[in-house]
């Protein structure tokens, strides 16, 4: 049975000085932790999905998405890319143990870094098959490589959230660059990895096929659901 | 039914990095025997204990040197659930390590190692089902270590140190692996690291030690980890990870004492060492090809390569605040 294992989290700047956040909390099965003051110690207790958020007034909200696992004598926290996709680059999780010293756990230390509140916000359309056209454009594609044009630019920095909202799945998605290679899958799931999804909500549209009611009309590339 | 308990060691790999195939540790369980009666009952629980006996050996055949110490035991109680099932509860103790494993170890021995034992479910419960045991041996006399276990229940003999499996190990300069603390790396979800990759561990005494990435070691905890050997009182300790050549270090963390760790490990509270400070891993960013339902999905057109480059020529002139 793995022993209770402590999950420190540091929340750094860019630049490794210390970055104060008005409440961390750690949610597992059993509820969540809150903090509100540095140390941000938290006990790994179960096996299971958990999550990590950190707000601060003026600043985005980040909700990470983490598992935890037994692992021998303690528990290990690690991404869950089910959830996320892609491990975040603005976090570094390290797992710091002992070899045959003693039976007691090791640990996990987990450093955020946060860089100031920027947000890019795209938006793709759905081009309709109609009598104007065809329709079919792929206008998520625009958006894939809009994220890839800012990577590779260096125009943001590993906390700048980029905001997706895209017609035709009806989905607003928020991301953070990943530290895998950038690679895209198709939508509504977008990135197989390079990016970190931090949120998806919005309703998925109802009508798509001209036929269906509600459909918005020839020559609309419309996004009502947005 | 006639039937009677043993113990099995299924063998634990260090997995070193290396092209042979060595195990530093066994997990244990049950298996019964067709002969014999146990003195274990079904549905009452008996006494029992557990005894890890060593023998190091210069060679595998036919050894000239062979030195044969105890090692640990485990106490508890044991109770059949079933026909078939048996259940080991050790008591809040688990392992003990037994004193002349240190007392008889000779002058030589000087080299400490960690041998991991873990305890199978549902055949034990133990309040630590993992736990490393400290061997002390010399490597230059010895290349190998066998070991055994004895299964006493009631008081008797139930499978003796012949009659259970045995753990062969091989002594190398890395396994079982020495003392110290463990740096694990969450190694990238869909990337390889680069064969180049090393790790940096610069302490306030003393040379940087250099961890090429052959030398990290896969506990099975999904981690990639790496061993600092015995890290010193007072010491502190700054790690920089280097991806390719061309890459600078990031760094892990700066100025930890690890010893922290050990007397954590050791039952000191769990203080919030002082901050990592770390920089993420990072990793190029080159877009790879789309997966072929990408293409055909949502029509058939996608942009042009003309309208992606007139498209990121608008976007690039967006001011960034």
């Amino acid at each position: 049975m793995a022993q209770t294992t402590p999950l420190q989290v540091d929340l750094t700047d860019l630049n490794g000085g210390a970055f104060s956040a008005d409440k961390v909390t750690f949610e597992t099965a059993t509820g969540p932790t809150v903090l509100t003051a540095a140390p941000f110690m938290f006990d790994l207790t179960a096996a299971g999905e958990a999550s990590l958020t950190i707000e601060k007034k003026g600043r985005h909200t980040f909700r990470f998405e983490l598992n935890i696992a037994a692992t021998g004598k303690d528990f290990t926290v690690s991404i869950n890319k089910k959830r996320m996709l892609d491990a975040p680059r603005m976090l570094t999780l390290l797992k710091l143990g002992t070899v045959g010293k003693g039976p007691g756990p090791g640990r996990n230390q987990l450093t955020v870094r946060m860089g100031r509140a920027r947000e890019f916000l795209l938006v793709t359309g759905f081009d309709y098959p109609s009598g104007h056209g065809p329709g079919g454009m792929q206008f998520h594609l625009l958006a894939t490589k809009r994220m890839h044009t800012l990577r590779a630019a260096k125009l943001i920095d590993d906390s700048t959230v980029i905001t997706w909202f895209d017609a035709k799945s009806g989905l607003r998605t928020r991301w953070v660059m990943g530290r895998g290679a950038e690679a895209t899958t198709a939508p509504p799931a977008m990135w197989k990895s390079g990016w970190s999804l931090l949120s998806r909500d919005g309703t998925a549209p109802t009508t798509l096929q001209p036929n269906d009611a509600g459909y918005p009309g020839p020559g609309v590339n419309g996004m009502p659901e947005i | 039914m006639p039937r009677s308990l043993r113990l099995m060691l299924t063998p634990l790999p260090s997995n070193t990095g290396g092209g042979r195939l060595l195990f530093d540790g066994a997990r244990l369980s049950f298996a019964l025997m067709g002969a014999g009666l146990s003195k274990a009952s079904l549905g009452s629980a008996t006494a029992g204990k557990l005894s890890l006996r060593m023998t190091f050996l210069d060679r595998a055949r036919a050894p000239q040197d062979i030195e044969e110490r105890a090692l640990a035991t485990m106490a508890g109680s044991i109770v059949f659930s079933g026909d078939s099932a048996a259940v080991f509860t050790s008591d809040a103790n688990g392992w003990v390590v037994a004193p002349e494993a240190d007392d008889q170890a000779p002058d030589g021995a000087t080299s400490q190692r960690a041998l991991r034992f873990e305890l199978e479910s549902p055949d034990f419960e133990a309040a630590v089902s993992s736990q490393d045991l400290v061997v002390r041996l010399d490597p230059v006399r010895f290349r190998f270590l066998e070991l055994r276990t004895k299964l006493e229940i009631g008081g008797s003999t139930e499978a003796d140190f012949d009659v259970n499996d045995v753990l062969d190990v091989a002594i190398t300069a890395s396994t079982p692996p020495p003392l110290g603390a463990t740096i694990g790396v969450h190694p990238p979800l869909f990337d390889s690291i680069p064969p180049s990759a090393k790790l940096v561990v610069t302490p306030s005494e003393g040379d940087p030690i250099t961890f090429p990435l052959s030398s990290g070691i896969d506990r099975g905890d999904g981690l990639l980890s790496f061993l600092v050997p015995s890290p010193k009182p007072g010491v502190l300790y700054t790690a920089e990870m280097t991806l390719s050549p061309a890459d600078s270090p990031t760094l892990l963390f700066q100025d930890i004492e690890l010893n922290q760790l050990v007397l954590q490990s050791n039952g000191a509270s769990a203080a919030p060492l002082s901050s990592l400070g770390a920089d993420a891993l990072l990793f190029d960013s080159t877009p790879q090809a789309a997966d072929a339902e990408e293409a055909v999905q949502g029509g058939p057109d996608g942009p042009t390569d003309q309208q992606l480059a007139s498209f990121d020529a608008q976007a690039g002139t967006v001011a960034v605040a």
